[in-house]
């Protein structure tokens, strides 16, 4: 019934549109108030300073200076010549947030699951989850770098223990470095997906659950057909923000493995980051940044593509 | 930034309590001269330091006095001329030392800070673990550090020396210190890169020979932070660290077992000899700074004898005083800090026999060239010819782009 | 429809982990208790090392304490770690309302309005995070210093909306999207306006995640460091985070004074979610919303 009268509604809002709302949209009026806020603050603190990096991109700039326009020198120099390492520091990038990534999704989905479960003290196990997340990414990345340090923790009970012949030197060895880099992203930013599944999974009714019970769908069924079709616009959000944070995280790598061994662990933001404030050079380093962009362009257009398709549409 | 409001800035020194001395005679100055309200800050870590100090400048409001990246400002022409200043004042209480003029003179001659202490790296050691093998002496050569640190140590739990190697800071000093002792050096007289000099070929290879010796931690390539030496010997586990006395310093506030235990030294000397690096802690000011013109009283005021004197005895040991006359106390004369005042009297800044160069900074805090040549050299296996032509490369590109020509 | 006709109290499935077999159950308990081992050994490890003097923690691999040290802790708390800790709060709670405010509604209307550029805006969002804040806080600086707002907190309440404000809006996007559209077209047949489906229907539904987002909002800005340490200059007016930065001075390292740091640091977005976490279970027990 309801429905029918919907459809009736809508045919009446198309006859009724205004010149403006033919070319606004329907709501523009009332979306600009609500939107407007959200946009004058977005263009006055980011696409001023975005514009400017762009143009600094171009130039020649040392810290303190004005700078010269050298046009796309920056980028043909990282390119190639000089500032080589392009190559594996692209790769580095995209092995560490494929990987990171990876690992917040599957234990982010598990560690929501199980705290979404009628367990005794379950907010209690909330709240400890949180905590990774509670603590400055530069806190818990010098924790976790007493850790593995050669005389922390872990290789202490080692050598206490006698379990191995010598040390584990986490951050001397390349194939372990990444490895132990990508662990503590994980621990440190697990919570952020967790809670988000939480949340989202407490938005699914329970008369799903419960019918698909009855018609003997199994525990895996359920999750598979219920749970994440239910949770797919927080999975996507999540999985946006989380990639683009990730990529871009610089504090933790830089204190634990400044990038080595041998640059083994260095992403393109962190060697952006090292040019253009350690390096003195504003415009390279601005350059570096600007080449990761187009990708995420992308990779954000078609992840949001079903996120902005209205459901709706009159 | 307040109007009005006098503005210092410094990196953060080893603990509050030298924050606190010099800050503090800043804002005496203040007082003393109409009531100017002065604030300073002291500030963590080395890029970051410099990021703000450029954001500050970039927008228009630095602050008044600062004590970090001058080299690199006086390029730009951001900071003052302190020629005059310095000049006026350096022969008070006994002179200065000379490497704390000659270390805070660019390469135009032009002197761009006022030193008020005088930094220097002497090797701490292990009084009685060294001793036990040699006589109660620490090492007197490098090749005797190869030969008998392995009787001193015990892997993995200790070796010999914490020598730093990996991105970190401290690498060139380490670095700097045997080549130099090999004759061998960083820049030429005019501060054009030589890492390619023949000289230093030797050095590489006795810092090779060390390395197969197994005398160095093999997780110093991986250390990105300056503290890994002084931590390393702090937990005992390295028997020798080559560092400024900050190692010494933390040890008498925290650890006075260890401290009695350790030695300071001078370095192992090679066939040219034996050098250690020493330079000025200094300040001065920037020149787009709202009260700028009242920068150069507050620093004269600051270098007086009797308030560095202050400064000098509230950190004892820390830094040795830049004036003659405050190293004659017993102190200074005959404990173990006297080796740190031998050093004072003949020590090197980095790019000697050149004045400090601007491009220094972001070859040893950036690109890590020595690090690396090092690395391709051991853990490559790169022929050492090899290794020092990639590092002359990597070293004339930083120095094209940062510096005036001649 | 049946799918909005009764909202069930959360987390009262009929059964609860009995519907899920055995076997699941086994697992999940055991999930959960690797889990809690792996989020908490960091902090025990923390916490040890806050309360050894600085000699142990360099010294030999123990467990507990051989003298239980708490001078790390009264040092911090005599020293300027409570006013560092107003600031933060200040800033954070400031940038949060904003954010979780503004991101409301702009998220409804582009979940729910139609408006020409809706998509380009809802993308451009999302393209403002390209940006590490490495290269932003030049061009930053110079807005802050030239409003006159250097060096005070009210410069850091002006520009973590930067980062906080997107945030909000994106996750606020995906939790509407999640709410059945029918509610909405329902009361809204029923005369009620836009702007009161979006404060009767569609925030209350949306609840828990308001909290989750204002929570991580909350502990994005209390943990940025980078704007912190370049816009103020004056102690008193410092955050927590470089505060905590402070706790390595040239090249040595307080551990036990910047683990004792970091513990404190953790504190307030810890109780905060625990609060929130009962009026959360408060607010659904009341029955929820009916449809």
């Amino acid at each position: 019934m309801a429905q029918q009268q919907l459809a009736i509604g809508a045919r009446h809002e198309v006859a009724r549109r205004s010149p403006l709302q033919r070319v606004l949209g329907r709501d523009w009026l009332l979306s600009w108030l609500m939107v407007g806020p959200v946009v004058l603050i977005v263009l006055a603190l980011l696409i001023y300073p975005f514009a400017d990096a762009i143009l600094l991109s171009f130039q020649d700039r040392f810290i303190g200076k004005a700078g010269t326009w050298i046009g796309l020198d920056n980028y043909v120099a990282f390119f190639n010549g000089v500032d080589s390492g392009f190559g594996k520091a692209f790769v580095v990038t995209f092995v560490f947030t494929a990987g990171a990534i990876l690992g917040k999704f599957i234990v982010g989905m598990a560690m929501a699951s199980v705290l979404n479960q009628e367990i005794p003290m379950r907010n209690i196990f909330r709240g400890i989850m949180f905590l990774p997340w509670a603590v400055p990414a530069v806190v818990s990345a010098y924790v976790w770098r007493f850790l593995f340090d050669t005389t922390g923790p872990i290789n202490g009970m080692i050598a206490e223990y006698g379990w191995m012949d010598d040390y584990i030197y986490f951050f001397n060895d390349a194939r372990i470095a990444l490895p132990a880099l990508i662990l503590v992203t994980i621990w440190s930013g697990t919570p952020f997906w967790t809670m988000n599944f939480l949340a989202g999974m407490q938005a699914i009714s329970k008369e799903l659950y419960e019918a698909a019970e009855i018609d003997g769908a199994d525990t895996i069924r359920r999750f598979w057909y219920i749970t994440l079709p239910g949770l797919q616009s927080v999975i996507v959000v999540t999985a946006m923000l989380s990639t683009i944070w990730t990529s871009a995280n610089l504090t933790q790598i830089f204190v634990l493995t400044g990038g080595g061994p041998n640059y083994a662990t260095t992403t393109l933001p962190l060697y952006a980051y090292l040019t253009a404030i350690p390096g003195h050079r504003l415009g390279a380093g601005a350059a570096i940044s600007m080449v990761i962009v187009p990708f995420y362009m992308i990779l954000v257009y078609f992840l949001t593509r079903k996120m902005l398709r209205q459901e709706q549409e009159s | 930034m307040v109007s009005g409001v006098f503005n210092v800035w410094f990196s953060a020194n080893w603990n509050t309590v030298t924050d606190e001395a010099v800050g503090n005679t800043f804002v005496e100055w203040g007082k003393a001269n109409g009531g100017q309200k002065v604030e300073w800050q002291s500030i963590p870590g080395s890029p970051q330091l410099l990021a703000k100090q450029s954001a500050s400048l970039a927008a228009g409001q630095p602050p008044e006095v600062v004590r970090d990246n001058l080299v690199y400002f006086h390029s730009q022409g951001e900071v003052g001329n302190l020629t005059d200043l310095v000049n006026k004042n350096k022969t008070q209480a006994g002179g200065m030392y000379e490497i704390g003029i000659r270390s805070a003179t660019a390469g135009d001659g032009i002197i761009i800070g006022a030193p008020y202490a005088i930094d220097v790296w002497p090797p701490q050691w292990r009084i009685d673990e060294i001793g036990a093998v040699n006589n109660g002496k620490f090492f007197e050569t490098w090749d005797q550090l190869i030969e008998l640190g392995p009787k001193a140590q015990k892997p993995p739990r200790t070796y010999t020396i914490a020598f730093c190697l990996g991105h970190e800071g401290d690498h060139m000093n380490n670095f700097l210190t045997v080549a130099w002792s090999y004759g061998g050096r960083l820049a030429d007289e005019k501060g054009v890169p030589d890492i390619k000099n023949p000289a230093n070929k030797a050095a590489i290879e006795t810092i090779k020979r060390m390395w197969d010796a197994k005398v160095i931690p093999p997780d110093s390539f991986a250390q990105t932070i300056t503290s890994w030496n002084n931590e390393t010997y702090q937990k005992g586990r390295a028997l020798v660290a080559i560092n400024p006395a900050t190692i010494m310093g933390w040890l008498l506030v925290n650890d006075k077992e260890l401290a009695d235990k350790t030695g300071i030294a001078q370095n192992p000397a090679g066939p040219a000899g034996s050098f250690a690096e020493g330079g000025a802690l200094m300040f001065n000011y920037f020149k787009k700074a709202k009260l700028a013109d009242k920068a150069p009283s507050a620093l004269e005021y600051f270098i007086q004898p009797p308030n560095l004197e202050k400064i000098s005895k509230s950190v004892e040991g820390r830094f040795v005083p830049v004036y003659r006359d405050h190293t004659k106390t017993d102190f200074w004369q005959t404990s173990k800090f006297a080796e740190m005042r031998k050093i004072a009297e003949n020590g090197r800044n980095r790019e000697y026999p050149a004045a400090p160069q601007p491009w220094l900074a972001e070859v040893t805090d950036a690109k890590y060239t020595i690090s690396d040549m090092m690395n391709k050299v051991i853990n490559e296996g790169m022929k050492i010819e090899d290794a020092q032509e990639w590092a002359q490369k990597e070293l004339m590109d930083s120095y094209t782009k940062l510096s005036k020509p001649a | 429809m049946a799918v909005a006709a009764q909202a069930r109290p959360r987390g009262s499935s009929r059964g609860g982990l009995r519907s899920i077999g055995t076997g699941w159950v086994i697992a999940t308990y055991a999930l959960l208790i690797f889990f809690t081992l792996w989020t908490v050994v960091p902090f025990f490890w923390m916490f040890l090392a806050s309360v050894k003097t600085n000699k142990e923690i360099y010294q030999d691999f123990t467990f507990l304490p051989r003298q239980w040290y708490w001078g790390h802790y009264y040092d911090l708390i005599t020293g300027h770690y409570g006013s560092w800790m107003r600031n933060s709060t200040t800033v954070s709670v400031a940038a949060t309302l904003l954010s979780i405010i503004l991101g409301s509604f702009g998220a409804y209307a582009i979940t729910r309005l139609q408006f020409t550029g809706r998509s380009v805006i809802a993308r451009g969002l999302v393209f403002t995070y390209l940006l590490p804040a490495s290269l932003l806080f030049i061009p930053l600086f110079q807005i802050v210093a030239g409003v006159g707002l250097s060096n005070s907190v009210f410069s850091l309440m002006l520009i973590y909306p930067s980062f906080t404000l997107p945030f909000c809006t994106w996750m606020l996007m995906s939790y509407f999207k999640n709410i059945p559209i029918e509610l909405e077209e329902a009361a809204l047949i029923d005369g009620c306006g836009r702007l009161g489906v979006l404060f009767r229907i569609v925030l209350p539904l949306a609840a828990p995640a308001l909290v989750v987002v204002c929570l991580f909002s909350f502990t994005n800005a209390w943990n940025e460091f980078l704007y912190a340490l370049v816009f103020i200059s004056s102690r008193e007016q410092q955050t927590v985070t470089v505060g905590l930065a402070l706790m390595q001075g040239e090249d040595v390292f307080y551990w036990g004074k910047m683990m004792a740091g970091a513990l404190l640091t953790a504190l307030p977005p810890v109780i905060m979610y625990t609060l929130a976490q009962r009026l959360v279970i408060q607010g659904l027990t009341m029955g929820g919303v009916k449809g």
